[in-house]
């Protein structure tokens, strides 16, 4: 088949507004081709794009528990913790 | 190396991390024709400064040349670019969307460097899939 050919049967392929040939899942941001058939998203491909969205909450996170942390709370929960695992 | 061989090397390398290699094809007066862009980039600079320019909206870019014809000195290059967007791309924030382009590049080879190319790929696709334009499609879980 031709580069980019939709299915002649399908009227917007010709008359409508242009759309692209492949679109990103909603769910897991993979690049979907349209007609291909069903698209199941890959777990391991699901969290990057999740874990992706969420990266500045993830940073904010990281900086607010380091900030706790270095409290004394902080310390003594670490110690606890380590405490405990062993 | 012949002028397919030079075409191919200048679509898909810069994305193997060989950009520096596929300078020593690009002309000192080699030009270079992007769709909306203010005017022709030039020069080795000017090549790099739009390699650099997608792969930072892409850095896990490719390409792939999936058909060529040439004639002399012109080739005609058709291929698919391949990338997650993570990083910001002409002031649109990262999306972490994966995109799929097609395109062809039309390049004019002389004396073993490439002296000018009108690049042409489906922009208003680029758009759609970054959600500039909005599109999406509908997804099952397995």
């Amino acid at each position: 088949m031709w580069i980019g050919a939709g299915t002649a049967n399908d009227p917007c392929a010709m008359f409508g507004f242009p759309q692209s040939r492949f679109m990103p899942c909603t769910e897991c941001g993979a690049s979907v081709e349209r007609g291909a058939g069903t698209h199941l998203c890959e777990p391991e491909r699901l969290v990057e794009f999740r874990l992706f969205q969420l990266r500045e909450e993830i940073a904010r996170f990281d900086e607010q528990f380091a900030a706790w942390l270095a409290t004394a709370r902080g310390h003594f929960a670490a110690w606890i913790a380590e405490r405990d695992r062993r | 190396m012949d002028v397919k061989e030079i075409a191919r090397r200048l679509a898909e390398d810069p994305w193997r991390g060989k950009l520096d290699e596929v300078l020593d094809l690009v002309a000192d007066d080699y030009v270079m024709h992007v769709p909306g862009a203010a005017g022709p980039l030039r020069g080795r600079d000017g090549y790099r400064q739009f390699i650099t320019t997608y792969l930072t909206g892409f850095p896990d870019g490719t390409t792939t040349v999936d058909d060529q014809i040439a004639e002399g000195e012109i080739v005609a290059t058709r291929w698919t670019g391949r990338g997650t967007n993570t990083g910001e791309l002409m002031g649109i924030p990262p999306t972490g969307r994966q995109v799929t382009i097609e395109g062809i590049s039309y390049s004019r080879i002389a004396d073993g460097m490439a002296r000018e190319t009108l690049i042409i790929w489906d922009n208003l696709a680029l758009l759609q899939q970054l959600g500039v334009v909005p599109e999406t499609v509908p997804a099952q879980t397995a």
